[in-house]
């Protein structure tokens, strides 16, 4: 089982309720945000200051689209990866893989603070919280899976843009793992889970004018 | 305290209550209109649990808010208050400037409430003006460029975004307060009155819609 995030930018209406969530459920500090809601088309490379690609492998980035900004987005976390960087780079084991959910953990009370999987993370999923001196990220609510419940952000979704799905499930395999428009690396070794829906343009209508 | 010092400089004129507990405050806001809207018949029933509020959907009964219920082409509370009861062209205001400004409500917050929360301003931290491509491109502007929008009342500084969600000729930019900046988009806003205001709110509100700004790279 490989539990994963999949996000529909054809629904999405950019509301960032699913971000306040988590934010709500998990008390992030200023300055601190683990899930993004990204507008499709607007962001320009090496701009995006929330989301600089912090490694020293270049990645080939997914294709620039020219979409209207704040029209389509991408609500992003964690992509808990099958082949997670972060865990391969945790010195004291901080980050672990759940091998029954698949599910990318982070345990803050054992991180050291070292900043390896902020460095590490190709989408820079693990934040740097400066106020406690350690790494935090989406852990997928798994405390709150492990009771029944949704995640925060899937609970919140207005629209339901956001679903957990597992990606082991055949039906599944047809879904893309590209995302357009936006600062991520499609290429990653780590394998992202996180699958796409991708927006488009709305078909124009006109009513001819007479004559 | 605004109420309290204003009447202090000048006797009654602010009719807010001055100090009243929240409680009395919370009473005060129940009105019949608002027992009916909850099906409710007192605010004490409120201390057993939430109730959920009627839905106002206009026209879902069939019938519009007219005296007559129907769809009035020839309207009498027109001629009342208007002076036409069919309706007649009117001569718009002109343009003063270059774009026509629009001030729509945000999604990020309660026109100025909400935006003082620090974690708010974590999704949304600094107010941006919209402008279509073309006019972009007339002024030179990309995106995250600062412009200044300006007219004759005021100016204000802040970053662009470039969008085909605005129209050509209109500039959009949200009418909210933000955290640890000056921007506050009235300054750009004239005291010229809306036609229905007084008829709709109960007092002339501003013509909004009617402004007219420019703006230019920084």
């Amino acid at each position: 089982m490989q539990k994963a995030f999949l996000v529909d930018g054809s629904i999405c209406l950019g509301c960032n309720t699913c971000a306040m969530a988590c934010k709500n459920q998990y008390h992030q500090d200023q300055g601190v945000t683990w899930r993004k809601v990204r507008e499709i088309g607007a962001e320009d490379y090496l701009i995006d200051n929330n989301n600089i690609l912090p490694t020293l492998t270049s990645y080939q980035k997914a294709p620039k689209v020219s979409m209207p900004i704040e029209r389509f987005y991408f609500s992003l976390a964690c992509n808990h990866c099958e082949n997670p960087a972060c865990v391969a780079i945790c010195p004291v084991g901080a980050h672990t893989k759940d091998p029954e959910t698949g599910i990318c953990k982070h345990d803050q009370s054992i991180c050291i603070g070292c900043g390896g999987c902020v460095k590490a993370c190709p989408f820079g999923a693990s934040k740097f919280n400066t106020k406690m001196g350690r790494a935090e990220k989406c852990s997928m609510c798994w405390e709150r899976q492990e009771e029944g419940k949704t995640t925060a952000c899937v609970q919140s979704c207005p629209v339901h843009a956001i679903t957990i799905i597992d990606l082991h499930d055949p039906k599944y395999k047809e879904l893309r793992s590209d995302p357009i428009g936006i600062d991520y690396a499609i290429d990653a070794e780590t394998k992202p889970t996180t699958r796409f829906i991708h927006p488009f343009m709305p078909k124009e209508i006109y009513r001819q004018p007479k004559g | 305290m605004l109420s309290k010092r204003m009447n202090q400089l000048s006797k009654g004129s602010c009719t807010f209550p001055q100090s009243v507990d929240s409680k009395e405050m919370t009473i005060k806001e129940f009105n019949p209109a608002i027992y009916e809207q909850f099906g409710i018949q007192s605010w004490e029933e409120l201390k057993k649990g939430p109730v959920k509020a009627k839905a106002v959907i206009p026209y879902a009964d069939g019938k519009f808010k007219t005296p007559s219920g129907k769809f009035e082409f020839y309207s009498e509370k027109a001629l009342e208050l208007f002076g036409s009861a069919l309706p007649a062209y009117l001569e718009v205001r002109k343009p003063y400037d270059r774009f026509r400004m629009t001030s729509p409500h945000s999604r990020w917050s309660l026109h100025s409430q909400f935006q003082n929360l620090e974690w708010m301003e974590d999704f949304h931290p600094e107010p941006y003006v919209y402008v279509n491509p073309d006019d972009a491109e007339e002024k030179m502007v990309f995106t995250d460029d600062m412009v200044a929008v300006f007219n004759r009342q005021g100016i204000l500084r802040l970053r662009a975004k470039v969008t085909d969600n605005v129209q050509k000729g209109t500039l959009m930019m949200y009418e909210q307060y933000y955290h640890n900046t000056i921007y506050n988009v009235n300054e750009l806003v004239d005291d010229t009155s809306s036609d229905m205001g007084a008829f709709k709110t109960g007092a002339p509100g501003v013509a909004l819609h009617d402004t007219f700004v420019n703006f230019k790279k920084l």
